[in-house]
């Protein structure tokens, strides 16, 4: 059974980065569900560690793209280079031709090299001299902001935040969990033992299977309820396109196979809305100077709305 | 920002109209009962503010428009000539408002000109609008001002000639629509969504219909008399007797007018007296001789009075009294002070009262109390008094006056131009009698036979030369007391059968019963009554009772073994142990005076007011069962976690079927809600189960929710799952009973 094979996935991360079950879960639900994550944090609470530990687990080619303000969009997607022994035009590929990405404060570059990496997230392949060039499969990127760092920093537009699947924050550890981080680091980074607990191919499997999970009337409507609401709130300047409730379906049938069902319940949603729709309202300016985030807005809008718990009249 | 108007807008202006006909409820009543005359441009003021606020019209052009709307109407009522032209009405409209400005600063009230008291009614209402467009598009709130017009009419209702019957309606229509939109409106603008049609109708139709069908039912719904008297007739009775009402209405109650008879009467629950005694009795004040066609008169002022004084027999015979009647006493406790003193059939003296001296009046054989001369009001009074046996066949004997020389033609007159069709009615009504006792009945019944209606409200005033009797008769054959026995009285004289019309009260309504077989009666004002005494030379005079809803059970008893020993008994079986002469049934006061229509049996409504005595009689059973259910069924309700789940058990044991699991699912969701663990509607189950399951240390709720969420969410059949849960379900549902 698969999901025993994403249960040993998720415990491998867990063995590597203490006490993040939830960022682990996400970035496999954000996997399955064949969507990229947004990162949000500070440097250094492991946010690579915890991709290198999930491209290890699934047995994928790993690479980081650091950007900086000079990167160029060839840095990340490849370049044509010519080969005089060929007598041709050679394609190099970039680290984007890799299984997971990890695009590293990637704030800090152009709107120009931003777009290219973005644009190959939602295609999938690249374009260079004319020639198309897939890319691998599976293909997901975790890209992170420094939130702190606005000097010399390129926002990303809010119609680039939509192509994220899930935005996520990892925190830091507690008093314990870094004692713990501390010991198991002393001698050798438990990373360098870390066996992959499921085969690409596999991976690729339960891709297709998410999409099999099974999503009732109810859960839908419960859905664009939600999506809705955000959308006639009065703190809300722009509230979720119906990409977003796509996005917050499509998360939840990974969820459910996560937890290995194969149909979705409220609680998937209601795990799932925050971390789904936080990235994809804009508040008005009068909220966000009362110190109003997203999410309290969420929390707000699911507090008022009525989860289906009743068959539905026939 | 109005260009496009929206549902909200409309329903804005819904409310804008709303709040008009509630304002227009206060201006009503105020051309009745001040001297404001022209409300209709009060009327049309107040509109027009409301309908400039609602426009959200700039405030010096609204207060433009105000003024010189004010400016106008002022002008057109207090000057005879045109506004524009001459120019001489402008002066005196300045100077008229100045006065009466340092007429108000000296506090000269009386002084000011009604034309700036005008000006400020409509500065007033000028206010009251803003007032309540700040109410609507502001506060959103109009409770108070709602509550305020119903207190406004009902004590206008009350207190004033204003009737407030139909305003109350239509305020309890509007002020609840008003109420209700403004809600939906507070609700949306709290939760900021714009209306829209289809929400507006969603909340306004039920809102209509509940409202209409409420209103509706409250309207055709039976209405409880008042418990209490009504204020005004009774605290103005007090002070001038009863009697004439204002505005052509009569209160019910003794009257000393009778002159002109017709018309409404309005119930009156003031208590006149108290009376304690054996049986019920009719009460005697006064006998009238005189018909004008109208009414009743006396043919003549007495020539002195009788005086007698207490424990000296009345010079005042009835009839004649046969000596084996028992005495009895009764003592009469007043509450509606009169000079006048009530007597029994038949009285023998007073035996207690606090006057010095009473006055008969041997014309109207009315009894007055005197003390050094003066007319004294008594507190309380004792009659001695004996109740007359009347003997059937001396009754049936009489067939004229005969050769007693008793001059009577004071008690056969009759107006001149009597219509001559009642002398044609009553010799057919009497044709088959030979004895004037058996005519007298015929009429008597005549009554009830042919449909005659008990009605207070209605009752016309015989215009013209229209004959008081003639139009009860051949025309309305409704009315009251006095149409029944005036007609009977008039009837019999048409066949010179010498007959009078008497008044006082009927028995009144046991309030206590003392425990020697006296009991203690309230007689009041509702209690004022007619009847009718009809002359039998041998015997004297002798009630008669036409009036329907009194005719019913009357029970006059006639003892015939007296004299003649003849065994004799009566066409109509009546109950000869009862004694009372004209004793009324315990029902009459509550079928006939409280004006309940046609309550004399004869069409159907026996059995109502069978239910109703049975109800009277065993209030106090009734009351005590349905104590008990009420505190039965509280308990009940209280502790219905407790005994529920097991119904719950026998109900779903045994049954089978797809629905099943959901259905018992929900009810074990409904029993955890009464047992204290509410779910929230926000909360998903599988948390909520958690929270279930770690209050009674279980996992029962969590497996139970697992299954139903498969259905639920899963579209699984729930063919299978009842039977594999049912005994873990009803393992938490007996958790719940503790």
């Amino acid at each position: 059974m698969y999901h025993q094979k994403l249960e040993q996935v998720l415990e491998n991360i867990e063995r590597v980065m203490i006490g993040k079950r939830t960022v682990a879960e996400l970035s496999i639900v954000s996997l399955l569900a064949q969507g990229h994550v947004l990162l949000e944090d500070v440097p250094g609470v492991g946010k690579t560690m915890m991709v290198r530990a999930l491209a290890k687990s699934v047995g994928a080619k790993f690479t980081r793209i650091q950007f900086t303000p000079d990167l160029l969009p060839s840095d990340v997607i490849g370049v044509s280079i010519y080969n005089p022994k060929e007598m041709s035009f050679e394609f190099r590929p970039g680290p984007i031709m890799g299984n997971i990405v990890l695009a590293d404060e990637i704030n800090r570059t152009s709107p120009k090299t931003q777009s290219s990496l973005l644009e190959s997230m939602e295609e999938g392949s690249v374009t260079v001299d004319g020639f198309t060039h897939k890319l691998s499969k599976p293909f997901f990127v975790m890209a992170t902001q420094n939130p702190i760092e606005y000097e010399g920093t390129y926002p990303l537009p809010e119609a680039q935040l939509d192509r994220f699947l899930l935005k996520m924050q990892m925190g830091y550890p507690d008093a314990k969990e870094e004692m713990e981080v501390l010991n198991r680091l002393q001698y050798a980074p438990p990373i360098d033992e870390l066996q992959p607990a499921i085969t690409l191919e596999e991976l690729q499997h339960l891709q297709h299977e998410v999409r099999q999970v099974m999503v009732d009337e109810k859960i839908k409507e419960y859905i664009v309820d939600l999506a809705g609401k955000t959308r006639d709130h009065a703190n809300v300047y722009l509230g979720v396109s119906p990409r977003g409730s796509i996005a917050l379906m499509k998360a939840a049938q990974a969820y459910a196979l996560l937890h290995g069902r194969d149909y979705v319940l409220p609680d998937d949603i209601q795990f799932l809305v925050p971390y789904v729709f936080s990235h994809r309202m804009i508040l008005k300016s009068e909220a966000r100077y009362e110190g109003i985030e997203p999410e309290e807005v969420i929390e707000r809008i699911l507090a008022r709305t009525r989860v289906p718990v009743q068959r539905m009249a026939k | 920002m109005k260009t496009e108007y929206s549902w909200g807008d409309i329903s804005t202006l819904i409310l804008y109209v709303l709040s008009f006909f509630l304002l227009w409820e206060w201006l009503r009543p105020v051309e009745q009962i001040t001297e404001t005359a022209n409300v209709h441009f009060f009327i049309i003021f107040a509109g027009l503010s409301l309908l400039l606020y609602y426009f959200e019209i700039n405030w010096i052009i609204s207060g433009g428009i105000k003024f010189f709307f004010i400016f106008i109407v002022l002008q057109s009522l207090y000057f005879d000539v045109p506004f524009i032209g001459e120019g001489e009405w402008f002066g005196e409209f300045t100077s008229l408002i100045g006065e009466s400005v340092v007429l108000t600063v000296q506090q000269n009230w009386g002084g000011v000109s009604d034309l700036f008291r005008s000006l400020l009614f409509f500065i007033l209402l000028w206010l009251t609008a803003y007032l309540m467009h700040y109410w609507l598009a502001v506060r959103k709130q109009m409770f108070l001002f709602y509550l305020f017009t119903v207190i406004y009419i009902t004590i206008l209702d009350t207190f004033s000639p204003y009737d407030g019957s139909m305003a109350i309606v239509r305020v309890i229509l509007f002020g609840f629509l008003l109420l209700g939109l403004l809600g939906l409106q507070r609700m949306a603008d709290h939760e900021r969504i714009a209306l829209s049609m289809g929400q507006v109708q969603r909340w306004l139709i039920p809102l209509a219909l509940l409202i209409a069908f409420s209103s509706a039912a409250a309207y055709a719904a039976p209405k409880a008399e008042p418990i209490w008297p009504d204020p005004v007739p009774f605290i103005t009775s007090f002070n001038e007797g009863a009697g004439q009402g204002p505005g052509g209405v009569n209160r019910l109650g003794y009257g000393v007018d009778d002159s002109e008879l017709g018309g409404s009467f309005i119930g009156d629950d003031t208590e006149v007296f108290e009376a304690t005694v054996q049986g019920e009795q009719y009460w005697r004040i006064e006998t009238k001789d005189t018909y004008t066609g109208r009414g009743w008169e006396q043919s003549r002022e007495a020539d002195s009075l009788t005086p007698f004084t207490l424990n000296e027999p009345i010079p005042l015979t009835l009839s004649e009294i046969n000596e084996e009647s028992e005495t009895q006493t009764v003592s009469i406790e007043v509450s509606l002070s009169y000079n006048h003193v009530v007597y029994p059939y038949v009285p023998d003296q007073l035996i207690q009262g606090d006057a010095e001296e009473f006055r008969y009046n041997p014309v109207s054989d009315k009894i007055t109390s005197y003390r050094n001369d003066e007319l004294v009001e008594l507190d309380e009074y004792e009659w001695e008094f004996r109740e007359p046996r009347y003997s059937l066949q001396a009754l049936r004997n009489t067939t004229g006056l005969g050769d007693s020389g008793i001059d009577m033609s004071q008690y056969l007159q009759l107006p001149e131009n009597l219509p001559e069709r009642i002398r044609d009615l009553t010799l057919e009504i009497t044709e088959p009698e030979d004895n004037w006792y058996d005519k007298a009945k015929a009429v008597e019944d005549y009554f009830s036979r042919n449909d005659f209606v008990y009605e207070q409200e209605d009752v016309p005033v015989p215009e013209g030369d229209e004959d008081y009797v003639d139009q009860f008769l051949f025309e309305t054959q409704r009315g009251y007391c006095d149409n029944y026995s005036t007609s009977m009285v008039v009837m019999l004289r048409s066949i010179d059968i010498p007959a009078r019309w008497v008044k006082g009260y009927t028995g009144g309504e046991v309030i206590d019963n003392l425990g020697d077989g006296r009991s203690v009666y309230e007689v009041t004002n509702n209690n004022a009554h007619s009847w009718v005494e009809v002359f039998f030379p041998e015997i004297g005079w002798v009630p008669f009772e036409p009036t329907v809803s009194f005719s019913n059970n009357v029970s006059l008893s006639y003892d015939l073994d007296i004299e003649s020993g003849e065994t004799e008994t009566p066409e109509t079986p009546e109950p000869a142990e009862t004694p009372d002469p004209a004793a009324p049934t315990p029902l009459e006061e509550e079928t006939g005076l409280t004006g309940q229509v046609g309550a004399d049996g004869s069409n159907g409504t026996g059995g109502w007011t069978a239910f109703k005595t049975f109800v009277s009689e065993n209030r106090l059973t009734l009351i005590l069962i349905m104590l008990i259910t009420a505190g039965a069924g509280y308990v009940l309700y209280r502790t219905r976690n407790r005994w529920m789940p097991y119904i719950l058990i026998h109900y779903y044991r045994s049954r089978k079927g797809s629905d099943v699991y959901p259905k018992a699912y929900s009810s074990l969701l409904r029993q955890l809600g009464r047992y204290g663990l509410r779910r929230k509607e926000t909360q998903t189950l599988r948390s909520y189960a958690k929270e279930v399951d770690h209050f009674f240390g279980t996992h029962e709720m969590s497996r139970l929710t697992d299954q139903y969420e498969r259905i639920l969410y899963r579209s699984e059949s729930a063919d299978d799952k009842w039977s594999n849960m049912r005994e873990l379900w009803e393992d938490l549902i007996k958790k719940t009973t503790g």
